[in-house]
């Protein structure tokens, strides 16, 4: 889709300052996220900012260990086509070409090179010219749109669209090579969850509630909230890993639900530990959000 | 006294006591940026008013002739502010509580201002730029900055023509069967018929001598229309040509002289519109 009528500029067009001095110095040179470090609750600290995209009707930029979120949200904008009553809502979420993406060599059929690391090289086939999303890519954008869609008052916006366009910067998933999902593609489909949501808040879309999740690892019977990646293959044995999002505010409802893990030996109190652990988490988050909110209006 | 709330936030109850007193009942109605919920606690289901929007509490009684034991209250959220609703504050006080929420579709009976794109000899096409009394449709007014564009990666017929993620359960609950984004920077769109130019005469109205291309026109919505375009109509003294250039836009902005006629003063030239007098 190209705008037939105008040359338009990318988002957030900044022209270079042309001139300055190129030496660098070391502060300067981005060095890229550390590990964060944990807060009394188990929760990682995370950097919350909005309106960063001033083209876009609403956006946020979240940082939380080598995660980096971008989220821009676009409407209401007007349809072509039959009258509808409400809003259509949709989301796409897509990682940079050169990152790689948590669990592709098991949903992506993508090979692992020897000796590759985290964060270098497209080990996407055919990163740079792909035009649609991989399968990675569509699990979490059709996550995403289900969790988000109950929170929107659609009905206030009729013949026009709402869009979230997610695009992750980094991440903290590894190629470890291990064919089981591990924490990484749950725990950045968390974050992005939570960046989302801030993000339509940002745009003055109305919503019910302000959607927010947690993601918790079972591991030998032992919680663990926010968990970081789990590397090799062989400690994924015995875990269970759940994202479930909430709307806490209205009773708790629950939005999302994404379990990924050994399946054949859990049982309901362990899924019930998982549901609880999120929830936590999931209100903390939320603790967090609305102070940054009132904070921004102060 | 106002409280800051976020999205979900609860506000009052739908139904209260007056403080002190055990008859007094206090109802609240959720006005702009609110909803009721249905909120438990204590086993119970409780209605509730809920923000929708990050903003500003106000509550304001709304007076009734009648005497009654209920007294009703709109409970308001005002958005944190923008360009217009700074503008209209410095002018009317009022103005916070109408102009409330950011994003303001146009509704059935709105004021608007559109620019007119196109006319046939049936009718004038025409895009939404504002409402009246709420600011801009789209946060660039039309300008077209307001659009996902540069994104080399976005799939051919772009990221949200019933999305790429079309396969999944997801999108097919939410994005409704043939809702197809339009142009990027595009407006909303509107239609004016011949027969809702003016009031009189409407058989005889010509087109052409009543709007052209690029006219500045105060219109309201007389119906959401079809998929592409509102309906709107012209057909008062306080609605019409606000703003027009000479020979086409090419010339000078021109005065109206009466209800028909504007004048460029420069060139001395009088061309045919249906003015407005929004001052009457």
């Amino acid at each position: 889709m190209s705008d037939r009528r105008r040359l338009i500029g990318p988002l957030n067009t900044i022209i270079p300052n042309i001139g300055i001095s190129s030496n660098a110095t070391e502060a300067d040179v981005f060095k890229g996220p550390s590990s964060a470090t944990r807060n009394e609750d188990g929760l990682r600290q995370f950097f919350l900012k909005t309106g960063i995209i001033e083209n876009a009707n609403g956006s946020a930029y979240l940082e939380v260990g080598g995660n980096i979120i971008q989220v821009s949200v676009f409407g209401p904008r007007p349809i072509r086509g039959s009258f509808v009553d409400r809003a259509s809502f949709s989301v796409e979420c897509k990682f940079l070409p050169y990152i790689s993406q948590p669990n592709e060599q098991l949903y992506n059929n993508t090979t692992v090179n020897a000796g590759s690391t985290a964060n270098t090289g497209p080990t996407n086939a055919n990163a740079n010219g792909r035009t649609g999303l991989t399968n990675i890519e569509q699990k979490i954008s059709s996550y995403i749109e289900t969790a988000l869609l109950p929170s929107i008052v659609l009905e206030k916006y009729p013949k026009s669209t709402i869009d979230i366009f997610v695009t992750i910067l980094s991440t903290e998933s590894s190629n470890s090579g291990s064919t089981k999902v591990d924490a990484a593609l749950l725990g950045i489909s968390n974050w992005v969850l939570n960046c989302s949501s801030v993000a339509l808040v940002d745009s003055g879309i109305e919503l019910k509630d302000v959607v927010t999740s947690g993601v918790a690892t079972l591991k030998n019977d032992k919680l663990l909230l926010d968990p970081e990646v789990i590397s090799s293959g062989e400690d994924n044995e015995n875990t269970l890993t759940c994202v479930v999002s909430f709307m806490n505010l209205r009773n708790d409802e629950i939005v999302g639900f994404w379990m990924e893990g050994d399946q054949s030996k859990f049982e309901e109190s362990q899924v019930e530990q998982l549901i609880d652990g999120c929830n936590n988490m999931s209100r903390q988050v939320r603790a967090n959000i609305n102070s940054y909110f009132t904070s921004t209006l102060e | 006294m106002s409280k800051i709330v976020v999205p979900g936030q609860y506000i009052v109850p739908a139904y209260k006591l007056k403080p002190n007193s055990d008859k007094q009942i206090e109802r609240y109605v959720p006005g702009k940026g609110t909803i009721i919920s249905q909120i438990e606690a204590e086993g119970k289901q409780i209605p509730v008013v809920v923000a929708t929007i990050l903003g500003k509490v106000l509550i304001k009684e709304i007076e009734k002739e009648e005497k009654d034991d209920v007294k009703t209250f709109v409970v308001v959220v005002v958005p944190k502010s923008n360009s217009y609703i700074d503008y209209e504050a410095e002018f009317n006080s009022k103005a916070l509580e109408a102009a409330s929420i950011s994003i303001n579709l146009p509704k059935e009976n709105d004021i608007v201002l559109v620019k007119i794109t196109k006319i046939t000899q049936k009718q004038v096409n025409c895009e939404i730029l504002s409402v009246e009394g709420f600011g801009n449709v789209l946060a660039d007014g039309g300008v077209g900055a307001n659009g996902e564009t540069a994104h080399a990666s976005l799939p051919s017929g772009g990221g949200s023509q019933n999305l790429s993620s079309h396969q999944t359960i997801a999108s097919s609950q939410s994005t409704a069967l043939g809702a197809q984004t339009d142009d990027i920077g595009e407006n909303f769109k509107g239609i004016i018929r011949s027969q809702d130019i003016r009031s009189t005469d409407r058989d005889k109205v010509k087109v052409i001598e009543s709007y052209k291309p690029g006219d500045i026109v105060r219109a309201m919505i007389i119906s959401l229309g079809d998929g592409s375009n509102y309906y709107l109509s012209t057909a008062r003294n306080d609605l019409g040509v606000i703003f027009a250039k000479s020979e086409n836009g090419s010339g000078n902005l021109m005065y109206p002289v009466d209800w028909q006629n504007m004048i460029d003063v420069q060139s001395g030239l009088v061309e045919k519109r249906k003015c407005a007098n929004p001052f009457a």
